[in-house]
């Protein structure tokens, strides 16, 4: 008994002395990467987050930001929204100036936090989609196209380039979630307009099973299929397309479509699938270059090597390449310490910012934190996703009516 | 040490009923409550308003589903659900303009009468039969809350709470929501810690241990059972809407969701079925412990510089986590109440090591 | 060198309520021994602590040694000491309600025995239990408390035991009945050699047909020794064998007679 009382005294008491908030060291500037690690989003969090890190030690290496260090705070939150304002509050403390929680629930927790406390928290494809809107949402940047952008794009390229999309029927497969129905309005608004044929077909989460849906699928006949799932859904929905006879060249999918899931097709089955592609996947650019030159040459890599270039982690170097552009103009606009509001400014500031290439020229202003929509889509090869056209924006006037009824609805307390 | 039960001596029923039949008890209770009283003035923000605040509405909710699973032996797996309805109706009731007062009463009613509707079930249905169930209640409502946009809040799923008075004291600032949720924790305690002492708290009992044998002393398991699921969902229905209001401050349908209700199931198995500190500290192991763990860890990592990806890092608590709850559920299979007891039976009967029944 | 032992045995529930406190006992290879003692005495608890039952009630072996057949018991799980031949038939008749009989028979039936000695063990069982045999295809939930009674008792016999335990065979059953069990079970004593530890409450039956009796009060044996003596002794009279039957109630005391052993 006594032991017991020891031991959890000890316990007590290590935990109250490691536990509490660290201030950061005089002027480094503190980002939050407080993401999933263990729940749900496990399929890109790995990569995602070895992508941030790795391009933040990068630009460590280099001197930092005017000689200001970039100390990244790496946390799981189990896609909890509880431990996920914990972890949040924790590194406000810590002085974060920007939090990145990759996981819809938590975001969605923590909006009005980050107003409050004026931090400025990244929603890379996830969150709130309109909190493109900055005039709504002036601390909250989703940085790349949103889910209404995604669809009206892939939309836009069936019609210019397999043969125009009038009177095509186009079914809409999506795992029946707020996530899955997101884009429906998007596509019922572009039926009308370039007349074609949209159905939806919801199948119920986490979707490793959905034959049921596909057989009604293969009744529609439908000339393209867009998918809008993520993680495990995403092979099976694939699987069930060859299965039931639908080209996998006509099979289109949402930004969440990556390596590991033509895998588990198999990767030759899955040769000649679609999808958005927000940032360019694969080795061949002068940041991923650098990284492989400075960071993993020296040993500091945040994972295994072979993972550098694949498309989550390219998409992870993205967001903190946009992320570091956005403070290296709040530093030089307005100087040292770094805080939430300047970085939010400095932010609003950046102007056609490709990543020396790696990701479409995306500006950002006071009223448009997305970026202007830009992706593209690419198609597997057997080997690669291969680009099959431009970086392009598509009817982002249907899109930002999406936005700005979303976000009238936030200001009225939705 | 002393001898607590040294010239305690109870020479009228009345007062060895009383709620605390040693006075030790009632010294630390009162003590607990003047610390949490007093903690906005010593405990740093943080502390205060991501772990006690939460600690404590969660110890509402486990407490309230300790009255059904515990005390009165009704399993449920949704009480998540109960909870959503509660959130979801204080909410949409506040924005009627309703008083928060009466809207939490209200949610509380509304819940009640839902959660009722499915605990008739348990008329019919023991045991596993039961979860499902229940099981079914958590799967409806969350498809009821994802499908029907008027409750959700439209296409992002999301609702804020609008800005409230509780007692004339507007819910903003972080000490009036920890006091918010700190009222309804008293208030679930003390009705808890009374509701054993009360006929109706040795109905549930006699329907729990056997529903025939209280049929039989005269006790209606009928009725005793749609109680406890009315009283449990009146309370997890307000634990749900203080839960939005003092904590979330905007709902969302994941907030409430199938792991939801089993991290209730285990916050009321790992503390003890049906003990009102169980559900204290069952709801601080579940909610805290991977909270702590995982900044220990990552403290840890950071001072000694191990190199350690940040996949395995986030994977090392949760690994100890569950160590940890098969360890404590060895130790002690009832539960970190039953080690609380042990220790303070220990304490009682000190400096001898046995009592005599 | 008796077949059972107990030595100073102490036992505590829930770590802290003490239920025997040093209780001492012996059984003799083929001898027959009664336990007697009030509610809550602390006879179940003993018989729990032999065949290993406290660990589902909390209880623990505080003190003292349980010593078979020369072997240490306490450290042995229960089936390791049901497969050494020791036996615990259940207070209350704990039968297997959803089979028939027979089949409660064949499920005590222990692996390691040949399957031709089944109808051989089972044949025994019928010997001493007719009314078995003859209801062995209804389900046993359906039987009566008596034939309950016998079927434990003759599933315990499937095991070929060297100590059967009885705990309160006769609870809730008709005195003639009652008579009949107690007369089987001494017949098993006799015929098989099977050592026997008998707890009852209803003491003048026990007495009749045992050798050795244990008399405890409140976890203590305050008193032990042969079945006559014991059946002689004016105080186990008053206490336990309703003063012998006969009362002179003029004589009756007016204050409540003090028991000549210490409590």
């Amino acid at each position: 008994m006594k032991t017991l009382f020891k031991g959890l005294l000890g316990a007590t008491a290590s935990a109250a002395m490691l536990a509490g908030p660290v201030q950061a060291e005089n002027d480094d500037i503190t980002v939050g990467l407080l993401q999933d690690f263990t729940a749900v989003y496990t399929f890109v969090t790995d990569e995602y987050s070895q992508g941030q890190q790795d391009y933040l030690n990068l630009v460590n290496a280099r001197g930092g930001i005017d000689g200001h260090m970039i100390n990244a705070v790496v946390r799981d939150t189990g896609n909890e929204p509880q431990r996920g304002i914990e972890a949040y509050n924790r590194v406000r403390e810590e002085g974060a100036v920007l939090v990145d929680f990759l996981s819809t629930p938590v975001s969605r927790a923590n909006v009005n936090r980050v107003l409050n406390d004026e931090v400025v928290m990244i929603t890379p494809l996830h969150g709130r989609g309109d909190a493109s809107d900055g005039e709504t949402f002036p601390y909250v940047f989703p940085l790349m196209a949103t889910y209404w952008s995604q669809a009206a794009l892939l939309i836009d390229y069936i019609d210019e380039h397999e043969g125009g999309i009038e009177g095509k029927n186009i079914a809409h497969v999506y795992i029946d979630s707020p996530f899955g129905r997101e884009p429906v309005p998007v596509l019922e608004e572009l039926s009308e307009r370039l007349n074609f044929n949209v159905r939806t077909f919801p199948y119920a989460s986490p979707g490793t099973e959905q034959s049921a849906v596909w057989s009604d699928i293969r009744r529609y006949r439908p000339d393209h299929v867009i998918l809008w799932g993520a993680g495990g859904g995403q092979p099976v929905s694939i699987r069930e397309a060859i299965r039931n006879g639908i080209p996998v060249e006509n099979v289109l999918s949402v930004v969440w479509l990556a390596e590991t899931d033509v895998d588990v097709v198999g990767r030759d089955r899955a040769t000649g699938v679609k999808r958005f592609e927000a940032v360019a996947t694969g080795r061949d650019y002068p940041i991923i270059q650098d990284i492989l030159d400075e960071v993993y040459a020296q040993g500091d890599g945040a994972g295994p090597e072979e993972r550098v270039g694949t498309t989550y982690y390219n998409i992870g170097v993205a967001t903190m390449a946009v992320a570091v552009e956005g403070m290296r103009i709040a530093m030089d606009e307005f100087g040292p310490p770094m805080t939430g509001d300047k970085l939010r400014q400095g932010m609003e500031r950046i102007e056609e910012f490709d990543a020396q290439g790696m990701m479409p020229p995306v500006s950002f202003s006071e009223q448009d934190h997305q970026g202007g929509g830009f992706g593209r889509v690419s198609q597997w090869d057997g080997e690669n996703w291969e680009p099959v056209s431009d970086w392009s924006a598509a009817y982002q006037d249907i899109v930002w009516e999406e936005i700005e009824k979303d976000a009238a609805g936030f200001r009225e307390g939705n | 040490m002393f001898y607590r039960l040294a010239g305690i001596r109870h020479t009228s029923y009345e007062s060895a009923r009383q709620l605390y039949t040693i006075p030790a008890d009632k010294v630390q209770v009162y003590g607990l409550l003047l610390l949490a009283v007093l903690a906005p003035l010593y405990l740093p923000s943080l502390y205060l308003n991501s772990y006690l605040l939460p600690w404590l509405v969660w110890s509402s909710a486990a407490m309230s589903l300790t009255l059904l699973m515990g005390m009165a032996g009704q399993l449920h797996f949704g009480f998540a659900a109960v909870m959503a309805i509660g959130a979801y109706a204080s909410i949409h009731l506040a924005r009627f303009g309703v008083p928060f007062e009466f809207a939490l009463i209200g949610a509380g009613l509304i819940t009640s009468i839902i959660g009722t509707a499915f605990g008739a079930a348990a008329l019919r249905v023991k045991g596993l039969y039961l979860v499902m169930a229940t099981l079914a209640m958590q799967y409806l409502v969350d498809w009821v809350i994802i499908n029907v946009p008027a409750i959700s809040g439209g296409a992002q799923a999301t609702l804020q709470t609008p800005e409230v008075k509780f007692l004339f004291v507007p819910l903003q600032s972080a000490t009036s929501l920890y006091f918010g949720a700190l009222i309804w924790a008293v208030v679930v305690t003390v009705l808890l810690l009374n509701i054993k002492r009360t006929s109706m708290g040795r109905a549930l009992a006699a329907v729990r241990d056997k529903d025939f044998a209280a049929a039989v002393i005269g006790v209606n398991p009928f009725k005793y059972k749609l109680l406890a699921f009315w009283t449990s969902s009146f309370l997890g229905g307000i634990s749900g809407a203080v839960l939005a209001f003092c904590y979330y401050q905007a709902v969302t349908p994941e907030q409430f969701g199938f792991n939801v209700s089993i991290q209730l199931v285990a916050m009321v198995l790992v503390g003890g079925l049906g003990s009102v500190i169980g559900a204290y500290l069952g709801a601080a192991f579940v909610l805290l412990i991977p909270i702590v763990l995982t900044n220990l860890i990552a403290g840890l990592v950071a001072t000694t510089g191990l190199p350690i990806s940040s996949n395995l890092l986030a994977h090392i608590p949760l690994m100890i986590y569950g160590a940890l709850i098969i360890g404590f559920l060895l130790f002690e299979p009832l539960g970190l109440a039953k080690i609380y007891d042990n220790i303070r039976k220990y304490f009682v009967v000190w400096p001898f090591r046995h009592t005599q029944r | 060198m008796p077949l059972l032992t107990l030595n100073n045995v102490e036992v505590a529930y829930d770590k802290v309520f003490l239920a025997i406190k040093g209780v001492s006992l012996d059984v003799e290879e083929g001898g027959m021994v009664a336990l007697l003692g009030a509610n809550g005495a602390g006879k179940s608890t003993t018989l729990k602590t032999i065949s290993g039952l406290l660990a589902p009630e909390r209880g623990a072996v505080t003190r003292g040694e349980v010593i078979y057949k020369d072997t240490d018991l306490l450290p042995l799980s229960p089936p390791q000491r049901v497969a050494m031949g020791l036996v615990h038939v259940l207070e209350g008749r704990r039968v297997f309600e959803h089979l028939t009989p027979e089949e409660n028979l064949v499920a005590a039936m222990p692996f390691n025995k040949p399957r031709g000695r089944f109808s051989d063990l089972a044949d025994r069982v019928y010997t001493y239990f007719p009314r078995l045999k003859e209801r062995a295809r209804t389900k046993a939930g359906y039987l009566s408390g008596g034939e309950q009674q016998m079927l434990a008792i003759g599933r315990a016999l499937m095991i070929e035991p060297k100590l059967l335990m009885l705990d309160e065979p006769s609870l809730g059953l008709a005195p003639l009945l009652v008579q009949e069990i107690f007369e089987i079970i001494k017949e098993i004593n006799e015929k098989e050699g099977v050592s026997i530890l008998l707890v009852e409450q209803n003491a003048t039956a026990a007495l009749d047909i045992v050798q050795d009796a244990y008399l405890i009060e409140n976890g203590h044996v305050v008193m032990s020794g042969n079945a006559d003596v014991l059946k002689k002794n004016p105080d186990v009279q008053e206490f336990y064998l309703g003063g012998a039957g006969r009362v002179d109630y003029h004589n009756v005391k007016h204050y409540r007679r003090r028991k000549r052993w210490l409590a």
